[in-house]
Protein backbone atom coordinates (compact mmCIF):
# COMPACT_ATOMS: atom_id res chain seq x y z
CA UNK A 1 0.00 0.00 0.00
CA UNK A 2 1.22 3.47 -0.93
CA UNK A 3 1.34 6.10 1.40
CA UNK A 4 -1.51 8.43 -0.68
CA UNK A 5 -2.99 4.75 -0.42
CA UNK A 6 -3.27 5.02 3.26
CA UNK A 7 -3.83 8.51 3.99
CA UNK A 8 -7.13 8.26 1.46
CA UNK A 9 -7.67 5.43 4.14
CA UNK A 10 -6.98 6.97 7.55
CA UNK A 11 -5.93 10.93 6.90
CA UNK A 12 -9.36 11.70 8.48
CA UNK A 13 -8.90 9.52 11.18
CA UNK A 14 -5.71 10.66 12.03
CA UNK A 15 -6.60 14.33 11.20
CA UNK A 16 -9.62 14.15 13.89
CA UNK A 17 -7.47 12.05 16.56
CA UNK A 18 -4.84 14.86 16.56
CA UNK A 19 -7.33 17.56 16.92
CA UNK A 20 -9.41 16.05 19.95
CA UNK A 21 -5.89 16.10 21.58
CA UNK A 22 -4.58 19.38 20.52
CA UNK A 23 -7.43 21.17 19.89
CA UNK A 24 -5.96 23.39 17.66
CA UNK A 25 -6.21 23.48 13.86
CA UNK A 26 -2.94 23.94 13.04
CA UNK A 27 -1.57 21.98 15.52
CA UNK A 28 -3.52 18.64 14.34
CA UNK A 29 -2.01 19.27 10.95
CA UNK A 30 1.57 19.58 12.36
CA UNK A 31 0.92 16.45 14.00
CA UNK A 32 -0.30 14.89 10.91
CA UNK A 33 2.34 15.41 9.01
CA UNK A 34 4.54 13.98 11.76
CA UNK A 35 2.46 10.69 11.82
CA UNK A 36 2.47 10.17 7.77
CA UNK A 37 6.13 10.30 8.15
CA UNK A 38 6.93 7.94 10.51
CA UNK A 39 4.28 5.59 8.81
CA UNK A 40 5.95 6.35 5.55
CA UNK A 41 9.21 5.31 7.21
CA UNK A 42 8.19 1.80 8.91
CA UNK A 43 4.86 0.71 6.99
CA UNK A 44 4.98 -2.97 5.72
CA UNK A 45 4.68 -6.21 7.31
CA UNK A 46 1.34 -5.39 8.02
CA UNK A 47 -1.44 -8.25 7.25
CA UNK A 48 -4.72 -6.93 7.29
CA UNK A 49 -6.16 -3.90 7.75
CA UNK A 50 -7.58 -3.90 11.48
CA UNK A 51 -3.95 -4.33 12.13
CA UNK A 52 -2.65 -1.01 9.76
CA UNK A 53 -5.50 0.88 11.57
CA UNK A 54 -4.63 0.04 15.41
CA UNK A 55 -0.59 0.74 14.17
CA UNK A 56 -1.84 3.87 13.05
CA UNK A 57 -3.79 4.68 16.51
CA UNK A 58 -0.96 4.55 18.38
CA UNK A 59 1.66 6.53 16.11
CA UNK A 60 -1.47 9.29 15.83
CA UNK A 61 -1.57 8.91 19.42
CA UNK A 62 1.93 9.03 20.58
CA UNK A 63 2.74 11.43 18.06
CA UNK A 64 0.13 13.90 19.60
CA UNK A 65 0.79 13.24 22.84
CA UNK A 66 4.90 14.19 22.24
CA UNK A 67 3.24 17.01 20.31
CA UNK A 68 1.63 18.66 23.73
CA UNK A 69 4.71 17.78 25.86
CA UNK A 70 7.16 19.88 23.66
CA UNK A 71 4.70 21.99 23.35
CA UNK A 72 4.07 22.86 27.38
CA UNK A 73 8.05 22.57 27.29
CA UNK A 74 8.54 25.73 24.89
CA UNK A 75 5.84 27.61 26.47
CA UNK A 76 7.18 27.28 29.92
CA UNK A 77 11.06 27.99 28.82
CA UNK A 78 8.94 31.08 27.07
CA UNK A 79 7.67 31.73 30.44
CA UNK A 80 11.23 31.26 32.31
CA UNK A 81 12.73 33.81 29.27
CA UNK A 82 10.07 36.54 29.41
CA UNK A 83 11.37 39.82 30.06
CA UNK A 84 8.33 40.92 31.99
CA UNK A 85 5.10 40.37 32.96
CA UNK A 86 3.33 41.49 29.80
CA UNK A 87 5.40 39.04 28.01
CA UNK A 88 4.51 36.53 30.55
CA UNK A 89 1.02 37.19 30.03
CA UNK A 90 0.97 36.99 25.94
CA UNK A 91 2.69 33.08 26.76
CA UNK A 92 -0.29 32.40 28.73
CA UNK A 93 -3.37 34.25 28.01
CA UNK A 94 -4.06 33.48 24.31
CA UNK A 95 -6.14 30.52 24.08
CA UNK A 96 -5.18 28.11 21.77
CA UNK A 97 -8.66 26.27 21.39
CA UNK A 98 -9.42 26.60 17.45
CA UNK A 99 -11.53 23.01 17.38
CA UNK A 100 -12.69 23.05 13.98
CA UNK A 101 -15.28 20.26 14.72
CA UNK A 102 -17.24 21.85 17.70
CA UNK A 103 -20.34 23.96 16.67
CA UNK A 104 -20.43 27.40 17.66
CA UNK A 105 -23.45 27.07 20.04
CA UNK A 106 -21.78 24.41 22.00
CA UNK A 107 -17.88 26.20 21.85
CA UNK A 108 -18.20 27.76 25.14
CA UNK A 109 -19.19 24.42 26.88
CA UNK A 110 -16.56 22.60 24.89
CA UNK A 111 -13.90 24.68 25.74
CA UNK A 112 -14.71 24.15 29.51
CA UNK A 113 -14.85 20.69 28.71
CA UNK A 114 -11.71 20.07 27.01
CA UNK A 115 -9.67 22.25 29.68
CA UNK A 116 -10.96 19.69 32.18
CA UNK A 117 -10.39 16.75 30.11
CA UNK A 118 -6.60 18.31 29.57
CA UNK A 119 -5.95 18.19 33.52
CA UNK A 120 -7.00 14.28 33.65
CA UNK A 121 -3.51 11.95 32.92
CA UNK A 122 -2.13 10.82 29.55
CA UNK A 123 -4.22 7.43 29.79
CA UNK A 124 -7.49 8.69 31.19
CA UNK A 125 -7.51 11.23 28.36
CA UNK A 126 -6.51 8.75 25.74
CA UNK A 127 -9.40 6.12 26.65
CA UNK A 128 -12.21 8.98 26.88
CA UNK A 129 -10.76 10.33 23.16
CA UNK A 130 -10.85 6.84 21.81
CA UNK A 131 -14.33 5.52 23.10
CA UNK A 132 -16.73 8.88 23.72
CA UNK A 133 -15.24 11.65 20.93
CA UNK A 134 -14.17 8.99 18.21
CA UNK A 135 -16.73 6.05 19.05
CA UNK A 136 -14.33 3.45 19.23
CA UNK A 137 -15.48 0.47 20.37
CA UNK A 138 -14.64 -0.97 23.98
CA UNK A 139 -12.58 -4.10 22.43
CA UNK A 140 -10.99 -1.79 20.06
CA UNK A 141 -9.30 0.55 22.31
CA UNK A 142 -8.18 -2.42 24.39
CA UNK A 143 -6.52 -3.35 21.48
CA UNK A 144 -4.56 0.30 20.98
CA UNK A 145 -3.69 1.02 24.13
CA UNK A 146 -2.82 -2.70 24.82
CA UNK A 147 -4.95 -3.55 27.91
CA UNK A 148 -7.49 -6.51 28.88
CA UNK A 149 -11.20 -5.74 28.12
CA UNK A 150 -11.57 -5.06 31.96
CA UNK A 151 -8.72 -2.80 32.11
CA UNK A 152 -10.03 -0.62 29.50
CA UNK A 153 -13.25 -0.45 31.76
CA UNK A 154 -11.89 0.12 34.61
CA UNK A 155 -9.71 3.00 33.01
CA UNK A 156 -12.85 4.44 31.50
CA UNK A 157 -14.31 4.26 35.19
CA UNK A 158 -11.51 5.88 36.46
CA UNK A 159 -11.20 8.37 33.85
CA UNK A 160 -15.07 9.80 34.19
CA UNK A 161 -14.56 9.93 38.01
CA UNK A 162 -11.71 12.22 37.94
CA UNK A 163 -13.22 14.34 35.51
CA UNK A 164 -16.61 14.71 37.44
CA UNK A 165 -14.18 16.06 40.40
CA UNK A 166 -11.97 18.55 37.70
CA UNK A 167 -15.74 19.39 36.26
CA UNK A 168 -16.31 20.00 40.47
CA UNK A 169 -13.72 21.76 41.39
CA UNK A 170 -13.43 24.15 38.35
CA UNK A 171 -17.02 25.26 38.49
CA UNK A 172 -16.64 26.15 42.33
CA UNK A 173 -12.99 27.79 41.73
CA UNK A 174 -15.20 29.73 38.85
CA UNK A 175 -18.17 30.49 41.74
CA UNK B 1 -29.86 12.41 45.22
CA UNK B 2 -27.29 14.82 44.73
CA UNK B 3 -24.77 11.83 43.56
CA UNK B 4 -27.91 10.83 40.89
CA UNK B 5 -28.09 14.45 39.76
CA UNK B 6 -24.01 14.60 39.61
CA UNK B 7 -24.13 11.46 37.60
CA UNK B 8 -26.84 13.06 35.48
CA UNK B 9 -24.89 15.98 35.07
CA UNK B 10 -21.64 14.30 34.03
CA UNK B 11 -23.69 11.96 31.36
CA UNK B 12 -24.81 15.44 29.93
CA UNK B 13 -21.01 16.58 29.91
CA UNK B 14 -20.06 13.34 28.08
CA UNK B 15 -23.32 13.56 25.65
CA UNK B 16 -21.55 16.80 24.52
CA UNK B 17 -18.68 14.81 23.33
CA UNK B 18 -20.59 12.89 20.77
CA UNK B 19 -21.64 16.38 18.79
CA UNK B 20 -17.93 16.96 17.94
CA UNK B 21 -17.90 16.90 14.10
CA UNK B 22 -15.67 14.71 12.53
CA UNK B 23 -13.67 17.19 10.17
CA UNK B 24 -11.83 16.45 7.06
CA UNK B 25 -7.90 17.75 6.45
CA UNK B 26 -7.49 20.58 4.52
CA UNK B 27 -6.21 20.02 0.88
CA UNK B 28 -2.58 19.99 -0.02
CA UNK B 29 -1.99 18.29 3.51
CA UNK B 30 -1.01 15.48 1.37
CA UNK B 31 1.65 17.66 -0.58
CA UNK B 32 3.00 18.69 2.71
CA UNK B 33 3.52 15.50 4.28
CA UNK B 34 5.70 14.31 0.67
CA UNK B 35 7.40 17.50 0.88
CA UNK B 36 7.95 16.61 4.86
CA UNK B 37 9.34 13.51 3.95
CA UNK B 38 11.77 14.57 1.34
CA UNK B 39 13.21 16.97 3.19
CA UNK B 40 13.67 14.25 5.54
CA UNK B 41 15.31 12.12 3.16
CA UNK B 42 17.69 15.28 2.01
CA UNK B 43 18.89 15.19 5.88
CA UNK B 44 19.27 11.72 6.34
CA UNK B 45 23.20 10.87 5.46
CA UNK B 46 23.58 7.53 3.18
CA UNK B 47 24.55 4.89 5.35
CA UNK B 48 27.05 3.93 2.92
CA UNK B 49 28.81 7.47 4.08
CA UNK B 50 28.69 6.64 7.59
CA UNK B 51 30.54 3.18 7.08
CA UNK B 52 33.12 5.03 5.06
CA UNK B 53 33.91 7.17 7.89
CA UNK B 54 33.55 4.55 10.44
CA UNK B 55 36.44 2.36 8.37
CA UNK B 56 38.86 5.59 8.00
CA UNK B 57 38.37 6.42 11.82
CA UNK B 58 39.14 2.79 12.19
CA UNK B 59 42.12 2.87 10.01
CA UNK B 60 43.61 6.15 11.26
CA UNK B 61 43.43 5.18 15.23
CA UNK B 62 44.71 1.61 14.64
CA UNK B 63 47.93 3.22 13.04
CA UNK B 64 48.14 5.64 15.64
CA UNK B 65 48.22 2.87 18.06
CA UNK B 66 50.53 0.92 16.59
CA UNK B 67 52.83 3.70 15.73
CA UNK B 68 52.77 4.72 19.40
CA UNK B 69 53.41 1.33 20.70
CA UNK B 70 56.35 1.16 18.40
CA UNK B 71 58.04 4.50 19.80
CA UNK B 72 57.64 3.60 23.24
CA UNK B 73 59.48 0.03 22.55
CA UNK B 74 62.58 1.88 20.71
CA UNK B 75 62.69 5.28 22.77
CA UNK B 76 66.00 7.00 22.17
CA UNK B 77 65.49 8.71 25.24
CA UNK B 78 65.19 5.93 27.37
CA UNK B 79 68.47 4.47 26.65
CA UNK B 80 70.26 7.84 27.76
CA UNK B 81 68.80 8.14 31.46
CA UNK B 82 71.22 6.13 33.23
CA UNK B 83 69.38 3.85 35.70
CA UNK B 84 70.44 3.14 39.02
CA UNK B 85 71.51 -0.48 39.15
CA UNK B 86 70.51 -1.58 43.08
CA UNK B 87 72.03 -5.55 42.34
CA UNK B 88 74.86 -6.13 45.42
CA UNK B 89 77.86 -7.93 44.37
CA UNK B 90 78.60 -11.08 45.85
CA UNK B 91 80.57 -10.92 48.48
Amino acid sequence: MTLAELYHLYGILVYNVALQYTQNKQDAEEVTQDVFVQVNQKMGGFRNESEIKTWIYRIAINKSLDFLKAKKAAKRWSILSAKNIDDVKGVTGVSDFNHPGVQLEQKEALTFLFSCINQLNERQKTVLILVKIEGVELVEAANIMELSYKGIESLLSRAKQNLKLIIAKSKEDEG
Amino acid sequence: MKDNSSKYQMENSLELLNSIQRVSPPEGLLAQIEGKIEKVKGNVVPLTWVKLTAAVFICVFSVEIYVLSYESEHDDLTELIQTADNTLYDE
